[in-house]
């Protein structure tokens, strides 16, 4: 496949995906009984290029999840709009793919079962979308576990099966929300590294990915979006300028990937510190 | 709040409805003796106010009633809530006792009528033994099932800071298992009630049961209907009562929902 | 009191009522042994047998309480359609057993076809659900049985009567489990199934029924009791007919080995059709694994 290119080359210059002024609120009941609106994203601005990876990090509860199911179209924005391959988005599109935090699989359905079901909402013929899950099965390497049921395999390997789902449909975009917060720490690594071969090299994928770890985005991301909290914007765009096939090799060794981790979590720490309600911690200051 | 409205003028349409239906099938009938439509029936629940005859008798039945389903629903609580908790927690009184409480619970309460129309008579002691065998098993059931599902991260919580048994008890398995406790409570009132409205009903001379019976028997299907009323309202004014209380105990308690349409 | 009633119903008094049903059970997953569990069924008759003869023998009038073996002489007496001579013209138990099972699967049926549309509709939709709960919660909370004499007066002691009767019994069960299976899905699952693009129609069959299905189920399994409840309510207090009918005339006529058989033949009735399902609803919904606490 495509492998032997480097993401950069990848890279399109026409956007997939542009996100132009998305603001959303929510009314939020008091514990006196009134109604207040919490503002939870204003003015969120950004674009994606086909072929990228792209993350949104920001400090827990600042609203990336409501940012990408606005994407998705499972929310609408007050204000703003999503352009997706050229049309606004209203309702989820069909060739966009999610996966979810809690998974969302159908505990009732097979590891098959669960990955045919977005071909089946389509109609697609049953011999032909079998087909096409075992692929994904095989890609995912969950080969053998067609026939179990949800609650009988891992954590690891449920999500491996949520993400065989999404890319059953062949999505032109793969949205993440926090994929893998729910897994452990050394799972998580294998995950992360999987992913990237599949969305860089086996099926390449235009990736957004949602999460609260630094060192997860810095791994994964040709581009990191930072969010601000109260309400949520983007503050800044960081670059991962690392070599390509980042799976081959020891990045977390690289200077450049020390450099851009404190860099994200300097900015994290002070949205953190300075809206997060936590006041002030530096003895110096009044 | 538009959306809250219409669905409340459609609730009042199907009020609106089902009284037209009523009088209509009343008319058609055309047997007030029999079958009563609303007109006749709002009347004769006017007189249950209004004429002290009927006022009397009704505040009778009523007392009768309510005393059979005090006593027998606090039978069912003494003896229900200890059940409960000893098969939730110990796996000897599971192990005899749940096939029993099982079986028991499955046998049509009207089963128990012919039993007790034999050993008590057409007594209040029948109907209060009535609605505590059908209301005790909902209350085992409810509190059995509590107690066996309290997360066992509590109760290890509790053994990390040397709980004796007693302390896990009160203070863990208990609490943790209130919310269960309270929908056990709540089932059991209105199986409570039920139980004495039928053996009353079938002994036809005691309460409200028997009143309502013996009018429909003696063609004053109007006030029959009136007191189905009456009892209908007590019923549920006593539900609400205990729904505000279970509310009170477990305002902890969180429920959570899926986003609808 | 529109807006107050349905508040009574919020957490449902079927859903913890099913909740508090399925965490009981003969095939429970705690750990005992099936050997264990028949060793401390027949210890358990046994002393439930003793204490019969006991009483029995306490009594001392089998006219009032009649022991074991006679109550088990006259079940077997009925099964051959032998009824007592003063108890002539009492139907023939076949006959009965017939009858009071047609009323409970024709009950129940109705109850099935009418409840779940409703329940599922009023579990989707708010504005449904302001409509339905208001009449489910003030109906659950009247003992139907006060409408007996209602519908005997007004549609004649019938079959037709006592169908109705079943059904209203069973109904309000359904409809409540089944609101709550669809009200309580999980939210993660609905999303699932909009960013996949799912029509309402694909919504409602492939996710909201199958994620519902066993609170759907288990409100079924407790509606046919009710149904059996109502039935035999309906027998017993109007036609005397069917089995309830039977109850009451050997009640009535003093063959009291008779009537506690009858009372035996409708206990067992009970019992097998509200736990053997129970086996039936663990083996099929093994995907919905619970946590239970480890006890002493």
């Amino acid at each position: 496949m495509q492998s032997q290119e480097s993401p950069s080359e990848l890279l399109s210059s026409e956007p997939i995906l542009r996100v132009e002024g998305v603001a959303k609120s929510f009314p939020k009941r008091q514990s006196g009984g009134k109604e207040e609106i919490i503002k939870v994203l204003e003015d969120v601005n950004f674009e994606l290029k086909g072929g990228s990876f792209t993350s949104i990090i920001g400090p827990s509860g600042c609203g990336k999840t409501t940012l990408l199911r606005i994407v998705d179209g499972l929310l609408k924005p007050d204000a703003g709009r999503v352009i997706f391959n050229g049309e606004v988005v209203t309702t989820p599109p069909t060739r966009m793919g999610f996966v979810f935090q809690q998974f969302g699989l159908l505990p009732w359905r097979s590891v098959l079962k669960n990955v045919e079901f977005g071909l089946e909402l389509r109609g697609t013929d049953p011999e032909e979308r079998k087909e096409i899950a075992q692929k994904y099965i095989d890609i995912v390497g969950l080969r053998g576990y067609e026939n179990n049921y949800v609650h009988e395999i891992s954590a690891g390997m449920q999500q491996r099966v949520g993400l065989a789902r999404a890319l059953s449909i062949d999505p032109d975009v793969l949205l993440m929300d926090e994929p893998f917060a729910s897994i452990d720490m050394q799972t998580r690594e294998i995950l992360q590294r999987q992913l990237l071969q599949i969305v860089k090299a086996s099926v390449p994928k235009t990736t957004l990915f949602v999460t609260h770890n630094v060192d997860e985005a810095v791994y994964l991301s040709d581009e990191i979006l930072l969010l601000g909290t109260h309400p949520a914007k983007v503050r800044e765009v960081v670059k991962v300028e690392l070599p390509p096939k980042r799976w081959t090799y020891d990045l977390r060794s690289q200077q450049e990937y020390t450099r851009l981790r404190q860099k994200i979590w300097k900015f994290l720490e002070k949205e953190i510190m300075e809206r997060g309600g936590f006041g002030s911690f530096d003895p110096q200051e009044p | 709040m538009d959306r809250k409205l219409q669905s409340n003028l459609i609730l009042a349409a199907t009020v609106v409805l089902f009284i037209l239906t009523w009088w209509y099938a009343a008319a058609v009938k055309n047997q007030t003796q029999l079958f009563a439509g609303p007109i006749q029936t709002a009347q004769a629940f006017a007189q249950v106010f209004t004429n002290p005859t009927i006022s009397s008798q009704v505040v009778t039945a009523l007392q009768v009633t309510l005393v059979s389903v005090f006593y027998g629903f606090a039978l069912a609580i003494v003896v229900g809530i200890p059940i409960g908790f000893l098969m939730g927690r110990y796996v000897v009184a599971d192990l005899l006792l749940d096939p029993w409480v099982n079986a028991w619970y499955s046998i049509p309460a009207v089963a128990f009528v012919p039993l007790m129309m034999n050993w008590t008579g057409l007594t209040s002691t029948s109907t209060v033994l009535i609605a505590f065998l059908i209301s005790v098993f909902s209350i085992i059931i409810s509190v059995y099932g509590g107690v066996k599902n309290t997360s066992s991260s509590l109760v290890e919580t509790a053994r990390a800071y040397n709980a004796s048994e007693g302390q896990v008890m009160t203070k863990v398995i208990f609490p943790a298992s209130l919310p269960n406790i309270m929908v056990g409570l709540r089932l059991g009132l209105i199986r409570a009630i039920e139980g004495v409205i039928i053996a009353e009903m079938f002994f036809a001379a005691l309460g409200l049961g028997g009143m309502i019976d013996f009018s429909a028997d003696h063609l004053d299907s109007a006030l029959s209907d009136a007191l189905i009323v009456v009892l209908a309202i007590v019923s549920i004014a006593l539900s609400l009562a205990l729904k505000l209380l279970s509310n009170k105990a477990i305002a902890w308690k969180e429920s959570e929902s899926i986003h609808r349409l | 009191m529109v807006l107050l009633i349905p508040k009574s119903l919020e957490e449902g008094e079927g859903l913890p009522e099913a909740e508090a049903e399925t965490a009981t059970g003969i095939e429970n997953p705690s750990g005992i042994s099936f050997q264990k569990k028949l060793i401390a069924f027949i210890v358990s008759f046994s002393v439930f047998l003793l204490l019969w003869q006991l009483v029995a023998n306490e009594s001392g009038n089998s006219l009032i309480v009649a022991g074991p073996l006679p109550v088990f002489q006259s079940l077997v007496n009925l099964l051959q359609n032998h009824i007592p001579l003063i108890a002539r013209g009492a139907e023939t138990a076949d006959s009965a057993i017939l009858e009071t099972l047609e009323v409970i699967v024709l009950g129940f049926a109705l109850s099935v076809v009418v409840g779940i549309p409703i329940g599922i509709a009023a579990g989707l939709y708010r504005s449904v659900e302001g409509v339905v709960e208001p009449w489910v919660s003030v109906v659950y909370s009247i003992p139907i049985v006060a409408l007996v004499p209602v519908i005997y007066y007004g549609i004649g002691a019938s079959f037709t009567a006592d169908v109705l009767i079943a059904f209203l019994f069973s109904v309000f069960t359904i409809i409540i489990n089944t609101q709550n299976g669809v009200r309580y899905m999980s939210n993660s699952l609905a999303e699932v199934g909009r960013t996949y693009g799912a029509t309402s129609w694909q919504f409602i069959t492939k996710i909201v029924v199958p994620a519902s299905t066993p609170d759907m189920v288990t409100g079924m399994r407790i509606a046919v009791g009710r149904a059996i409840l109502g039935a035999v309510l309906a027998e017993a207090l109007i036609g005397e007919t069917g089995l309830g009918g039977l109850m009451m005339i050997f009640q009535a006529t003093f063959s009291t080995s008779y009537m506690m058989a009858a009372v035996v033949l409708i206990a067992i009735m009970g019992i097998l059709v509200l736990q053997v399902p129970k086996i039936l609803e663990h083996r099929l919904f093994k995907w919905k694994e619970t946590e239970r606490l480890a006890r002493m």
